[in-house]
């Protein structure tokens, strides 16, 4: 495994360009093993651009980025291997039961067999789906639609998460599930980048953050050093946007 | 490639297609319901109203009866037409359908007869009702007789035999057997239908496996998976290809049963009742030509589907590929098959079409056959590439 190097994630000096328009420029960062990596800014900024080029549905104009050892460039296939991904937008088949969507997926990424089926029994443990998991999607709340989305992202157990504001739209008991979630795959040693414009959610569970604005990486590091002299998260987050206005 | 992602991605877009109740609907229930309307109902429908009209006795007024007492009483004793008063002038009277028909004799005619000179007569008809172009039919017929009488009454007075005027007597004697005339009668009807629905049939499926994983957002998580985007691409082409190939076997099952049973039987005039007949060998052959087509066409609705970015989009984009099929299909109608030539057969669609009518006439061509295949197939590679390619496009998947 290449991934016994500290960084699990390394983005170096990623731009996107969609025509004329900028919507990375020259971002880098660099999550540890075993951190989440919290991706902060406002709606627009670049932080789903960042994911989708991370997990290689959208290919950077410039830079580069290796994930568990492996190019976005050049082996999108293993990086796709060693990724679980939740985008913003929960997408279920609904005349599929969460059972059947999470073993299409499990399947797509070379699972088959008893261990696929013991796998999804396990993930839908951890995610506390059991009854839900031969319900067809359309019938489930948003919050348990989520909680496939994640099993579907998770299902072939990767080392690294990316996860595209997952409490989005939740209400607070499920976003207090997903937070849970994260906070135990961190403990078990995954990797998480994750965006987010829920600064309290970002305080709660980043070990380090990236602030974007603009398509243009405002910061980079810890987040003890981030809001240190500030009455908080936000308060940090809002005062960093404004120097960058100034 | 990998084989597994392909049949991955196959069962699970027929699974979603099985549970799809408006994609069964518009591949197999439509198919089946329209089939005995579009095929035998319609011009069953036609036939019955021609039936009608002329089991009616229509309208007639007449000018100047008094010309022709012979030719009036040939008229009352027709079963086929009543006599009606004139109301107003000729043409108002038929416009405002107080007749069907009003036959005008001229001031002279009477006397013109009698000095054996052509007597002239009028009919004042409306040429887009059909009853008046009936009813313009049924008199033809009684003035033919009176013509014939009239030309029996000037000979015998010169006592010259009939046969003189008569020179041929024709006796035709139709070699077709049943099943031949019923193939043409179905070479006439059936191909531009069935292009249509086999066009139709993979339709919605292609939208919903294309363009339905933009609109419920699961395309992105599909594109993360290791499946590489040509193995998604030939898994949803299988599928839609199967949800196609099973309303073309719909179809054809369905055309079987209907000419074999109910509506077989009785098509055409009372005169000329012919009845239809699908053999089990027809069948098979025109499915085979069909899978043709719906193999390219799986691939081309797959392909337009994924440029757009929603259903309703997807839907102006596939309205081109069925106009394309029709005006393809109804091409044919202005060929006669026997003549068509094989540069005829490189034309896509219209191929198809004109094979289907070798089938059903029994003249097929293996030439023609082997052309369209290969022309068809050709496409179908084009199509599958240019899905695929559009499956790649960033620019396309995540349209805003």
């Amino acid at each position: 495994m290449p991934n016994e190097g500290i960084h699990v994630i390394e983005a170096k000096s990623i731009t996107k360009k969609f025509k004329k328009f900028v919507a990375l420029d020259s971002v880098s960062f660099e999550p540890r093993t075993g951190e989440i990596f919290g991706l902060l800014g406002l709606n627009g900024a670049g932080k789903t651009t960042t994911q989708r080029i991370v997990s290689t549905v959208f290919k950077p104009t410039s830079g580069e980025a290796l994930v568990n050892g492996f190019s976005i460039t050049t082996q999108a296939s293993q990086v796709r291997k060693s990724i679980g991904f939740v985008p913003t937008e929960v997408g279920l088949y609904d005349r599929l039961t969460g059972r059947e969507v999470v073993r299409y997926f499990g399947r797509l990424n070379d699972m088959d067999g008893r261990d696929l089926e013991e796998r999804i029994d396990a993930v839908f443990g951890i995610l506390s789906l059991g009854e839900y998991a031969d319900r067809r999607c359309g019938e489930l709340s948003r919050g348990n639609k989520q909680k496939i989305a994640i099993a579907r992202a998770i299902v072939h157990d990767p080392p690294v998460f990316l996860f595209d504001e997952p409490t989005s739209g939740l209400d607070v008991l499920s976003a207090r599930s997903v937070i849970d979630f994260m906070k135990k795959s961190r403990d078990d040693g995954k990797t998480m980048l994750y965006s987010t414009h829920v600064m309290s959610e970002a305080e709660e569970i980043c070990d380090k953050i990236g602030v974007i604005h603009d398509g243009r990486m405002l910061y980079t590091g810890g987040l003890k050093e981030f809001i240190e002299g500030k009455r908080g998260l936000e308060d940090a987050f809002t005062n960093a946007l404004r120097v960058n206005a100034k | 490639m990998s084989l597994k992602h392909i049949h991955t991605v196959f069962r699970k877009e027929i699974l979603d297609t099985v549970r799809d109740r408006r994609t069964l609907l518009a591949s197999v229930l439509i198919p089946v319901m329209l089939m005995p309307a579009m095929i035998l109902g319609i011009p069953l429908l036609f036939a019955g109203t021609e039936v009608r009209l002329e089991e009616q006795r229509q309208t007639i007024a007449i000018i100047n009866p008094a010309e022709s007492p012979e030719l009036l009483d040939l008229l009352i004793a027709s079963d086929s037409l009543i006599l009606v008063e004139l109301v107003g002038g000729p043409v108002d009277t038929v416009r405002n359908g107080n007749a069907s028909i009003v036959l005008e004799l001229d001031d002279q005619f009477g006397e013109s007869l009698s000095r054996e000179k052509p007597g002239n007569l009028t009919i004042y008809f409306d040429a887009s009702s059909r009853r008046s172009t009936t009813a313009y039919s049924k008199l033809q017929v009684v003035l033919g007789q009176f013509n014939r009488m009239i030309i029996n009454e000037r000979l015998e007075v010169r006592e010259i035999d009939l046969d003189v005027i008569r020179p041929l007597e024709l006796f035709a004697l139709n070699v077709a057997t049943e099943e031949e005339v019923s193939g043409l009668v179905l070479s006439l009807i059936l191909p531009p239908i069935l292009a249509m629905l086999v066009a139709t049939g993979g339709m919605n499926a292609a939208m919903d496996m294309t363009v339905g994983e933009k609109e419920r957002h699961t395309l992105e998580a599909l594109l993360v998976t290791s499946a590489k985007r040509w193995d998604l691409v030939a898994g949803k082409f299988l599928a839609v290809l199967a949800v196609t190939l099973l309303t073309t076997l719909v179809l054809i099952l369905s055309l079987g049963f209907w000419i074999q049973g109910p509506l077989g039987s009785g098509f055409g005039s009372p005169e000329q009742s012919l009845s239809l007949s699908f053999s089990f060998q027809t069948s098979l052959i025109i499915f085979g030509v069909l899978s043709l087509l719906a193999v390219m066409l799986s691939g081309l609705s797959m392909a337009v589907s994924t440029l757009a970015k929603s259903y309703r989009e997807a839907g102006n984009y596939v309205a081109p590929v069925i106009f394309l099929v029709l005006a393809g299909s109804f091409a044919a109608f202005g060929i006669s098959i026997e003549d068509a030539s094989l540069n005829l057969f490189a034309i896509p669609i219209l191929n198809i079409t004109l094979i289907v009518e070798e089938v059903l006439l029994n003249t097929l061509d293996f030439s023609h056959l082997l052309l369209t295949m290969g022309v068809t197939a050709v496409l179908s590679l084009i199509t599958l590439y240019f899905a695929a390619w559009v499956f790649k496009r960033e620019g396309v998947l995540f349209r805003t």
